[in-house]
Parts: C-alpha cells; sequence; structure tokens
C-alpha cells in the first residue's frame, strides 16, 4: 500500500517536472524566435516592455504619456509610463539606481544631481548610443541641443542625460491683486519684493509663496539667496568658492540673506508655509489665495489652464533682474534630462524611447499644446511657431533668465547631494524657530564644513 | 469517565520513530538530530538576512565608506567621535526616546480601556471587533497620508472641528513643538487596536470565577481590574507592551510622508536619520555607526523592560 502510494507520488511528480520543463523550453523557444523575428524586421526592439518613471500632475509629462502610443505603434516597444508625485519619485529614483533595480529603464530628473548618479554607477552613459548610427540616424541631431543645457547633462566629457527641458526660475503674480493693491510694476529688487508682499498680504490671500517643506526647501530657498550670494564658479556655483569656503554662510550675506527669507515666510506667506510643497503654493496661486509665487517655469501650464485655474487670465510672469551682488548668474537654470538606468536590461529600448521624446518633432509639438516652454533645442526654441505659442509676458523673461543662468542647483561635486541637510535643517528652523539668525547660518555653515571635511576636503579644484 | 492516558497516544509515535531509527544511517541522524533538523533551513535564511547584515552594518560603521565615492578605507572610530559631536544627534535621541515611551504608554493605557469595553458582552460586539481591525490592516502609507491631509491647517478635518467649537487651530505639522504630537497621535490611529485585540485576547483568558468570588466578596469594579484582572493579564500586557516598544523605534513609513522628520529635525528619529543619512545622503559608513547605536538602544532598553516587568511574571 505505501509502496502504490509512494509510487503514484513519484509518477505525479516526475509528471509535474516534465510539465514544467516541457513549458519552459516551449516558452523560451517563443521567446527566440519572436526575438529573432523581431531583429529581422524594421522594429529591433519590438515585443519589450520598458519602465519610464517620472513625476506625476506635470503637463509636459503628461503629454509625454499621451504620446506613448504613437511610439508603440512606431517600435513595437510597449512603455509602462510611471508617474508619482515629485517628493516620492525624488526618494525612489535613488534608491532604486543604488539599488541596481533593472525594473527601471528610463527616467526624468533634473541634471544636478549627476555626480551622486555617476557616482553610485546608476547612470548609464548615452555616447555609444549617439555616435552609432545604427542607433541613432543623422535626423536625431544631437548637435541641436542647447550646448549650456546639455554641458550641464555632461560629466568629464561624457554624456548622461539628453536634456529635455530646462526650468527656469520665475515670479508668477497676479495682476488684479497687484492692481488692487496699487503696486504698477513688478518687484526690481529683494526689498521691494518685500514691501510690494506686505501690501499684497490681505486677510482673503497671502502676499508671498514658496514650496519651503524640509523636502523641497532648498530648490526654492535657492532661487532667493541668489540675490544674495555671489556667484562663484561654474563648478561649485554659489556653495563654495576655489578655497572650499562655503559661500551661503559666509557673513554678511548669509545674514542678509536668512532675514529676508525669514521675513518674507513668517510675514507674508499664506499660514503652514513650513510644510508647503509645490502642489501647495500652485493650488493656492491658482485659487487666488496667493498674490506671488517665486518656482519654476515648469508649471505655467497649470496655470495658465482655465480648467484649473482661477487666475488664468490675470497671471503674469517676472524674472527679478539680477543685483548688484550677483550681477549675471542671479537665475536659477535647471536642465531636465531624460536618463538611462545602468542596470536597465533593455537599453536599446530604452534609448529609443529617449530618441523619441526628445526628438525635434516631440519637443516643437509639446511646445505647441503649451505643455512645455523651455524646449533644450536650439531649432525648437527659435521655431515661430514655438514662439508664437509662449505666453506673452514669459518669452522676454525667458530670454533674461537664459541670459543669467545659475545651473548649479547642487556643487558638481560628489559631496553635492550630501550636503543638503544641513542647508534644509537651517532654512526650516529659520522659518519655524526664533532662533537668531547667525545662530543658524553659523550651524548651518559648521555642519557642511564637517561633511566636507569628513570627505577629506579641502581638495584641489576640479578643472570642470 | 475514562480519560485518555497521554501514553496511549504517544506510544504509537514512539514505535514509529523507533523503527524508524533502526532503519538507515540517514534516518538515524534525523531521529537523534531532529529539531535541528527541521530548524535549519530557518537558521540559514537568517543568518543570511539578518546575522551578516548586521556583522556587515558593524563593519562599515568603522569605515568612511561612502556611495559615491569609489575609494574607501577603515577609519577606526572616527563615525563615532563625529556622532559625539554632531549638534543635531541630541535632539534626535531625544525625537526618538520621546516617540518610543510616547507611542508605547499612549497606544497601551487607550488600547487597555478599548479592550475592557469590548470585553462587555453587548450585542454587536463581533462586528465592532472586527471593525478595530479596520485599522491595522490598512497600509502605512496610505495612514500617513490620510494624516498629512487630515493635519493641513487650512483644509484639514481637525482644524475644522476645531474651528466648529471656536478653538484654536494650530499649524499642527509646520511648528516644531507640534509635530512630534502630531506623529503620536496618527500613530494612535493604528496603535490603539493593534494594543486592544492583544489585551483582549488577555482579558479574555480572565477566571471569570476569580472575578465573579471578588465582586462578592464586596470589591468595586476598579478593585476587580486591580486587584484580580491585571495581575492576571501580565504575561500578555507584557508582550503587548514589548510588541509596542520595538515596533515604536522602528516607526518610519508615518513620519516620513507626514513630516519628513521636520520642521528641521523637530521629528527626525535615528531611524529616519540612519535612512536619510546612508541612503539618500550616501554616507554609507556614518549612517552604520547611527545603526550601531539604535541597536545598542533597542538592547539596553529592552533588557531593562524584561528587568522591570518581565521578571515579575
Amino acid at each position: 500500500m505505501d509502496r502504490r502510494i509512494k509510487r503514484r507520488h513519484l509518477a505525479t511528480a516526475a509528471l509535474a517536472a516534465g510539465t514544467v520543463l516541457l513549458a519552459a523550453c516551449s516558452s523560451s523557444s517563443s521567446s527566440s524566435s519572436s526575438s529573432s523575428a523581431g531583429a529581422s524586421s524594421s522594429k529591433p526592439y519590438a515585443g519589450q516592455t520598458i519602465t519610464l518613471e517620472t513625476y506625476s500632475a506635470v503637463p509636459e509629462f503628461d503629454y509625454y504619456k499621451s504620446l506613448m502610443p504613437k511610439f508603440t505603434a512606431q517600435t513595437g516597444i510597449n512603455v509602462n509610463f510611471v508617474q508619482l508625485p515629485v517628493d516620492t519619485m525624488d526618494q525612489k529614483i535613488p534608491l532604486q539606481l543604488k539599488a541596481k533595480d533593472s525594473g527601471l529603464d528610463v527616467f526624468f530628473t533634473g541634471s544636478e544631481k549627476i555626480t551622486d548618479f555617476v557616482g553610485s554607477g546608476g547612470a548609464q552613459s548615452l555616447d555609444s548610443f549617439i555616435n552609432d548610427p545604427k542607433q541613432t540616424p543623422a535626423s536625431y541631431n544631437f548637435k541641436d541641443f542647447a550646448p549650456d543645457v546639455e554641458a550641464a547633462c555632461q560629466q568629464g566629457g561624457v554624456t548622461y542625460c539628453i536634456a529635455s527641458h530646462t526650468g527656469g526660475a520665475l515670479l508668477y503674480y497676479n495682476t488684479k491683486m497687484f492692481k488692487a493693491a496699487g503696486i504698477t510694476s513688478p518687484p526690481q529688487t529683494p526689498d521691494q519684493l518685500l514691501s510690494d508682499a506686505a501690501k499684497l498680504t490681505t486677510p482673503s490671500h497671502a502676499g508671498f509663496c514658496v514650496r519651503a517643506d524640509k523636502s523641497q526647501t532648498l530648490y526654492d530657498a535657492f532661487q532667493l539667496w541668489n540675490w544674495f550670494i555671489p556667484w562663484n564658479n561654474p563648478v561649485t556655483g554659489t556653495y563654495f568658492d576655489k578655497s572650499w569656503n562655503f559661500l551661503i554662510g559666509a557673513e554678511p550675506q548669509a545674514s542678509q540673506f536668512a532675514t529676508f527669507y525669514r521675513t518674507l515666510l513668517t510675514k507674508y506667506a499664506p499660514k503652514g508655509i513650513s510644510t508647503y510643497l509645490v502642489t501647495n503654493c500652485l493650488s493656492d496661486f491658482q485659487q487666488g489665495r496667493v498674490a506671488m509665487w517665486q518656482d519654476d517655469s515648469g508649471t505655467i501650464p497649470s496655470v495658465l489652464d482655465p480648467n484649473q485655474s482661477t487666475v488664468a487670465t490675470s497671471t503674469a510672469f517676472w524674472a527679478m533682474p539680477c543685483p548688484p551682488a550677483n550681477p549675471d548668474h542671479c537665475a536659477l537654470v535647471q536642465p531636465f534630462g531624460v536618463w538611462m538606468n545602468k542596470a536597465s536590461q533593455h537599453k536599446g529600448a530604452s534609448w529609443q524611447l529617449i530618441q523619441f521624446i526628445t526628438s525635434e518633432q516631440t519637443q516643437l509639438a509639446a511646445v505647441e499644446a503649451k505643455a512645455l516652454l523651455t524646449p533644450s533645442r536650439m531649432s525648437v526654441l527659435h521655431n515661430p511657431s514655438a514662439i508664437a505659442a509662449l505666453p506673452p509676458t514669459f518669452a522676454a523673461q525667458l530670454t533674461y533668465i537664459l541670459a543669467h543662468p545659475d545651473v548649479t542647483l547642487l556643487p558638481f561635486i560628489p559631496e553635492g547631494v550630501a550636503i543638503i541637510p544641513p542647508i534644509s535643517t537651517g532654512l526650516s528652523d529659520l522659518i519655524t524657530t526664533g532662533t537668531p539668525v547667525t545662530q543658524i547660518m553659523a550651524t548651518m555653515t559648521s555642519g557642511v564644513n564637517t561633511i566636507m571635511k569628513q570627505a577629506g576636503y579641502p581638495k584641489p579644484f576640479p578643472s570642470s | 469517565m475514562r480519560l485518555i492516558d497521554s501514553r496511549e497516544v504517544r506510544a504509537p509515535a514512539q514505535r514509529r520513530g523507533t523503527s524508524r531509527g533502526r532503519g538507515t544511517p540517514l534516518g538515524r541522524f534525523v531521529e537523534r538530530h531532529f529539531l535541528g533538523a527541521i530548524s535549519l533551513p530557518s537558521l540559514v535564511v537568517m543568518l543570511a538576512v539578518t546575522a551578516v547584515p548586521f556583522v556587515v552594518t558593524i563593519g562599515l560603521a568603522f569605515t568612511n565608506y561612502d556611495l559615491v565615492q569609489s575609494a574607501w578605507k577603515f577609519t577606526g572610530l572616527a563615525n563615532f567621535d563625529r556622532m559625539l559631536h554632531d549638534p543635531q544627534i541630541p535632539t534626535i535621541l531625544f525625537n526618538t526616546i520621546y516617540l518610543v515611551i510616547g507611542t508605547t504608554v499612549l497606544d497601551t493605557v487607550f488600547g487597555m480601556v478599548l479592550a475592557l469595553l469590548l470585553d462587555t458582552r453587548v450585542r454587536g460586539a463581533g462586528v465592532i471587533r472586527s471593525l478595530f481591525m479596520l485599522p491595522i490592516m490598512t497600509a502605512p502609507i496610505v495612514v500617513a497620508l490620510t494624516w498629512r491631509a487630515m493635519f493641513n491647517n487650512e483644509s484639514g478635518w481637525i482644524n475644522y472641528f476645531l474651528s466648529l467649537v471656536h478653538l484654536p487651530q494650530p499649524i499642527w505639522l509646520g511648528n516644531p513643538s507640534l509635530a512630534m504630537p502630531a506623529v503620536l497621535i496618527s500613530d494612535m490611529w493604528t496603535g490603539i487596536p493593534f494594543q486592544a485585540i492583544l489585551l483582549l485576547a488577555g482579558l479574555l483568558g480572565v477566571s471569570k470565577d476569580l472575578k465573579e468570588a471578588a465582586a462578592s466578596d464586596g470589591a468595586n469594579r476598579l478593585q476587580v481590574f486591580w486587584h484580580i484582572t491585571l495581575p492576571s493579564m501580565r504575561p500578555v500586557l507584557f508582550i503587548a507592551v514589548l510588541l509596542r516598544f520595538i515596533e515604536s523605534f522602528r516607526k518610519f513609513e508615518g513620519i516620513q510622508i507626514l513630516t519628513t522628520g521636520g520642521p528641521g529635525i523637530s521629528s527626525t528619529p535615528l531611524n529616519l536619520q540612519i535612512y536619510n543619512t546612508g541612503l539618500f545622503y550616501d554616507q554609507v559608513g556614518y549612517a552604520a555607526a547611527m545603526g550601531v547605536l539604535l541597536v545598542v538602544m533597542i538592547a539596553v532598553s529592552v533588557g531593562l523592560l524584561y528587568l522591570v516587568l518581565g521578571r515579575r511574571r
């Protein structure tokens, strides 16, 4: 009896093993046959599925998502288009890169993290794809990308991302509220901005908004300290001079900036500004709960869309003129790039997608659809139909921003990301505590210096 | 009625075991080392995913290992020296202790109250008990996002209800002195039902005869609870406190979503700081040193808990 049961079990196990083996063989043969069939056709990567990750609630990325069926029809490549809120994605992508997660193929993010991504071995070099005529047709024209913008995607002469657009620091302002407050023109100096914010603060709306949540505060504070801290060089921007002195913490400009930041945000910003993310400022501005908002130009389409915004017809844009303290590089220009994960197992297909998104046709169509305002291709920037599609008050400001660029949102050194915590903590402390500004800025400086010292600085200053 | 003799139950199994033991050498080996053999696979997995990373972490704590820099070296006690002089560490340790004690005490006390209420014989008690499982089954990220919306000072429900009764409407998440209380409040939503379910199991095991005897001797409800119920459920209470205590040290998603540890570092506990330092800001060596500190903190405090509560079981 026992033996019969044992034999039956053995027979069942053998049958199951055989079935699994057969299934594996048939699937491998079918996959190999499909891939060989694909290779012989004009769609060499047909049937592959790749994952692209980017932010949600950004018109440009929503537009690219709408083009994915067209891309799949052209190439046979399926795209898993993942969109998450900015703060979530900013946490997720670096972790995936450091974990060598092959589940991610292509992603969008700012170029300021290039040293971190390259240093941790997460970013794939794109030169071999760009220079391979089999992978990249001449019509793609890589040289069409604005050199200053594309340079932010390169390190040591190697290209790691393709610039999709460049964000510019802008003041969004509500013309009706300006008129009601008796203000005839946008502010020319930080002091004027403070006095305008005071006039524009009423019981029904706040005068000024920036994202000041600890997780995003550096992005907007950077735009404001550029009016106080002198830009030093293209590698470390406003962060360090060539002797590695931390410029943001250097007096007297440190206290001037800190006092300005504290006054502006504690007196004239919405209640709870210290927890404000970009979406909070956007929503407040769209609903007429705030009169001025300093942020990236990327959200212009959301503000001008009458379906989302009650201030679509009363919004204008302004780039604050560079003050004498920082005359030539006071405007944040944050090149945004499309990257490939080095751990991706579908690099050929990923490159096809990157080319598609950054092609001249796609960029021009995105501009004409009012989903993209700051294209990275020169041909699109100078295209009359693209210029005609820009908001009236924006075109002149964009010219000013691009003429006074600071692309060093983070210093282009391996410790660029590591020095964020003491800075963001200090910025948060400025608006949530009563600690003297000199003390907060000194603590910030000490925190940055400790991290730099731990990393072996002062080192020879990098040439580029 | 004849009770079953345990020897009768055991005998066939023993006979079977003996007959196998007399079989192949492998069979005899398995028979002799049965417990060791069946626990070996899980032991190997445990070693691979817990002990090995733990030893590696201790090793990394003595290096300047960085996710961005390719070269790294042994730096002795430099990371621990940096931790001693890091001006943020005292605040972070205070936050950790605040969080652990706060959540453990509040969740256990309110959990006990809830368990006592659920122990009453009312119609529909089973349904109510099931409903209290819902918060435990909800993903921590969803809980945190929901609480973030509720704490919103402009459009959140909490300030809305406070405004209805003309109470001040604070900026919960943007005020350093209110951020950690907000974290505790959000934690209570899941922590209290969890404790209540555990403690209810203990309550159901308390002898009714004892309680009735005490009541018939003139003890009031409070006296019955204090002198009969509480001592009887001390083992369960100890386990409930211990689990909550350890869980509090691990609390992460809620804080990351709710406050990101801010404003400043006012709601940053040690584990969040370790995550940020190591994985987000790349300084793995320093993060490992903080990890060692966290392990020491957990070991010492759990040991103290055993001494204070466990010894009297």
